[in-house]
């Protein structure tokens, strides 16, 4: 379908025609009875950070609880690297609408659940999240209970551990709606740092289209009853022609440049090549070029396209 | 004044109108032993009463340990398998309702004058509140928390021991608290029946031979042991929940 060509260190690790790296065809999903979201389709390239918007009650957390393989569709299938994963819960991070975290768990208990429930033993589980904690801006906190933290830290906090169980395709719904503005702004240029940094690619809900649009390579729009997506807009080559964006300086992997993490611990499930691949911008805030993509997005949305 | 100080003076209060109607005679002192006579009879008892305390306490801590072991198991049980909640819960319910004190006696008349039949009274009244209280606690944990664990590939049992246990602590540990006072009653009553040690049987022995102060000093006994039971059922719940008191602490 597309050509997948990433370039490390000068050499050509992959060109090869390849299927899209996640992918839904024919998503359909009834609740009782009633079609909530018919034939959704959408593909997310590796790297790739896309926005998923719409309205409220459209069925975007209805597709990703099909996407997350909570439940089985009424229709379609899910596929993972090639592999139909639909109705398998645990092949992708999915970082739920609500604050999650397990109120009567530590933050770092909390952050080490993933590895907790494969198995690891409390303690050596802990021990290897921390160089993570400080990473994803958690230092300090690790032994804190989450009633102690302020919103930004437990968004931060549930995305890490959505990250260290499954870092190679995330879904997030809604994961700053919760939040005050400034605190907002803030966490989304700290998303974009780090997305770009881990490479994670990642399937994201939001209401905010100028959120959508910053933090994004592509947005998909939702509408309808039932719900299907009815656009697709494309961000990425936006950034990469717009000088705020660092037309493609590449940010070096920071995560794995810590002396004694080139490899994740084991148990933790990092993307195997871990460089961050495609989209190696700075943080460009809104420029022009994406103010006009947000009022065209918004015009879309208004008018149901 | 401090909330604690209320009951405190109500009580200095009611010991002291009562030591003046024993000092006035206006009741029989052998019907209404004066709160000296009470205390005297407390402290050359004491060897006697802590003797038979020890009886008891055996019996409801044996009591209460059975409840809970079963109450948890059979809570997990009807988390996991509806069809035996919808068989065991109306059970429970039903067995609720048959009055122990009348069921006692039977349970001697089976079970004979030893251990057996008390375990089995405390556990009748015990086993209720606990398995109700886990249970209430194990199956209204909030369902995204679940989606959640399972997103992560949670199985039943991690989803019990790190979501449904640490939730359902509350619960289980108000139901602790009603059961460790019902299990020292039930010690009581059941001893009542029968035995050869424990506080029911000096209480039946002491109202024999009509010694009113002493039976007012097991009363304000085994009292005094349901207030330190429920201390400690407290203080336990406390320690296992550090995050409740986290909140407070910013
Ligand atoms: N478990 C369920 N059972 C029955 N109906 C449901 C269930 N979950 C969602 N729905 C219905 O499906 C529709 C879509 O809900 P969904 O939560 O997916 O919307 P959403 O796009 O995520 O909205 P929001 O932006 O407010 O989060 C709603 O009408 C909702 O009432
Ligand atoms: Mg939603």
């Amino acid at each position: 379908m597309d050509t997948d060509n990433r370039v490390v260190d000068g050499e050509i690790l992959e060109m090869l025609p390849t299927r899209p790296f996640f992918e839904a065809r024919g998503i359909s999903k009834n609740y009782e009875g009633e079609p909530v979201i018919r034939d959704v389709d959408l593909y997310i390239n590796r790297g790739e950070i896309v926005s998923l918007v719409g309205p409220s009650g459209i069925g975007k957390t209805t597709l990703f609880t099909v996407l997350s393989g909570l439940e089985k569709p009424d229709g379609g299938a899910v596929f993972l690297a090639g592999e139909d994963v639909s109705a398998q819960a645990g092949r992708v991070g999915y970082m739920l609408q609500e604050d999650l975290l397990l109120p009567f768990k530590t933050v770092e208990e909390n952050v080490a659940m993933p590895l907790i429930l494969g198995g690891e033993k409390r303690r050596p589980a802990i021990k290897k999240v921390q160089p993570y904690l400080e990473a994803f801006g958690l230092a300090g906190t690790g032994g804190k209970y989450p009633a102690q933290l302020s919103g930004g830290m437990r968004q931060r906090a549930a995305f890490l551990r959505a990250y260290l169980f499954r870092s190679d395709m995330m879904l997030l719904d809604e994961p700053f709606s919760a939040l005050d503005a400034l605190t907002k702004s803030a966490m989304e240029q700290w998303f974009h740092r780090i997305a770009r940094e881990t490479g994670v690619t990642a399937l994201l809900i939001t209401h905010d289209i100028e959120e959508a649009v910053l933090l994004s390579d592509r947005i998909y729009l939702m509408g309808g009853h039932p719900g299907r997506i009815t656009a697709q807009v494309d961000v990425a080559s936006a950034k990469r022609g717009d000088a705020a964006w660092g037309k493609g300086t590449a940010t070096p992997n920071r995560l794995r440049e810590r002396p004694g993490s080139m490899v994740a611990p084991e148990g933790i499930r990092e993307r195997p090549d871990g460089a961050a691949v495609g989209n190696p911008w700075v943080w460009g805030g809104m420029t022009d070029a994406l103010r006009k993509i947000k009022e065209d997005v918004t015009e879309m949305v208004m008018h149901g396209v | 004044m401090s909330n604690g100080k209320y009951p405190v003076v109500f009580f200095a209060v009611l010991i002291i109108v009562w030591q003046c109607i024993s000092s006035f005679g206006l009741v029989p002192a052998f019907m209404l032993p004066s709160p000296v006579a009470v205390a005297k009879a407390f402290v050359t008892d004491l060897p006697l009463l802590a003797m038979h305390s020890v009886t008891t306490l055996g019996e409801a801590a044996l009591g209460l340990a059975l409840s809970v072991v079963m109450a948890v198991l059979f809570a997990v049980l009807m988390d996991r398998f509806a069809a035996v909640k919808k068989t065991l819960y109306p059970v429970a319910v039903v067995t609720q309702t048959v009055p122990t004190i009348a069921v006692a006696p039977l349970l001697v008349l089976w079970m004979g004058y030893g251990v057996a039949p008390k375990i089995a009274v405390i556990f009748i009244t015990c086993f209720f509140p606990v398995l109700i209280g886990l249970y209430g606690g194990l199956s209204s944990v909030e369902p995204a928390m679940l989606r959640l664990m399972k997103s992560m590939g949670a199985t039943y049992l991690q989803m019990l021991t790190h979501v449904k246990f640490p939730y359902a602590l509350g619960a289980f540990f108000s139901g602790l608290r009603i059961s460790a006072t019902y299990a020292v009653v039930g010690a009581v009553i059941s001893e009542w029946l029968g035995g050869n040690s424990g506080l029911g049987v000096y209480m039946t022995r002491v109202r024999k031979g009509y010694a009113f102060d002493k039976m007012f000093a097991v009363i304000i006994l085994i009292t005094i042991i349901s207030l330190v039971l429920i201390r400690l059922v407290d203080a336990l719940h406390r320690a296992l929940t550090p995050w409740e008191r986290a909140k407070s602490e910013r």
